[in-house]
């Protein structure tokens, strides 16, 4: 078995008004270094090790994700 | 004239649902659970309020994959209309059967009180019967209801008529202040192309009576009564 992790984040042009309000969180305990913040989703997939990356996409894209506002990343996987 | 309401585990208006429709609006009404394989005959189906599925993932987001949506989407695609209220619509849009998403409410709060929308148009089977130019007070109930879309889908929804609702002020002016949760356009309520999809934030079943402070959401179940018959 292996495991994958997966990051869904919005989309860059979709205003994120969660990071919009720790990011001024941030400001006013005095981390003002800090730009912005964007939140996201965290899912660790644990798949069989031939499973084909086909089916891995198609599952990020059409149900860990909504295409019109989100976007995913798939991370380094891991043995187990 | 039939309606069917379909409950998921989570919905929680099914049953103002029923009683509007069946009580203030004269249609036979049934409820389906989501897992029932066939969608009894019927000119009306319902997708009702509520939290399907807790909102795990996304709100809507599970939801479509019940079995009985696969014959909702079939009966939407033959032309049946489809109604999604709250929960209902978010449903509409996961499943594809409206374009679009939702985000957080811009106010980042779950907000619980009444509004005023306005219909854009009367050429629809869902505001017939809705006065024109009248404001209608019915209330919101929602965390994700900041309706998004990319540029080219609201030109499109936009130029076809698609928009059927905008969050107004009680004279029926779309004003920014007059946006509860900052839906682009101010919009409330989107039909598909067809016109016989409808999803809508506002929970219409919820303002059919007096002592519910208003009846203004009758006018939107009279419209569809007399737009079946």
């Amino acid at each position: 078995m292996k495991k994958i992790p997966v990051i869904v984040t919005l989309k860059e042009e979709v205003s994120d008004p969660e990071g919009t309000v720790i990011t001024h969180s941030l400001h006013s305990t005095g981390h003002t270094s800090i730009q912005s913040v964007r939140c996201g989703k965290y899912f660790e997939l644990e798949v069989p090790e031939d499973m084909n990356q086909e089916e891995i996409e198609a599952v990020c894209r059409d149900v860990l994700s909504n295409p019109v506002i989100e976007e995913y990343r798939i991370l380094t996987e891991e043995k187990i | 004239m039939k309606a069917v309401i379909i409950t998921f585990p989570g919905s929680n208006c099914d049953q103002d649902c029923l009683w509007a429709l069946r009580e203030k609006a004269g249609f036979d009404v049934a409820l389906q659970w989501h897992r029932d394989s066939s969608l009894e005959k019927t000119d009306l189906v319902v997708l009702p309020g509520g939290f399907s599925y807790g909102d795990y993932l996304r709100t809507g987001a599970l939801a479509r994959f019940s079995p009985l949506m696969k014959e909702v989407i079939r009966f939407a695609q033959k032309g049946g209309p489809v109604l999604g209220i709250c929960n209902g619509f978010q449903i509409l849009l996961e499943s594809g059967l409206l374009p679009g998403a939702f985000l957080k409410n811009t106010t980042l709060r779950f907000i619980c009180r009444n509004v005023f929308i306005k219909a854009e148009h009367h050429d629809s089977i869902y505001t017939s019967a809705i006065s024109k130019g009248a404001a209608l007070d019915i209330p919101i109930a929602h965390y994700e209801g900041n309706y998004y879309a990319d540029t080219a889908t609201l030109k499109k929804i936009e130029e076809e008529g698609q928009v059927l609702f905008r969050y107004s002020d009680k004279d029926g002016n779309v004003t920014e202040k007059a946006n509860p949760n900052g839906s682009v356009n101010n919009i409330a309520g989107i039909c598909n192309e067809q016109g016989n999809v409808l999803g809508m934030m506002p929970h219409p079943e919820r303002a059919v009576d007096t002592y519910l402070h208003s009846c203004d959401g009758l006018a939107l179940f009279k419209s569809l009564y007399q737009s079946l018959k």
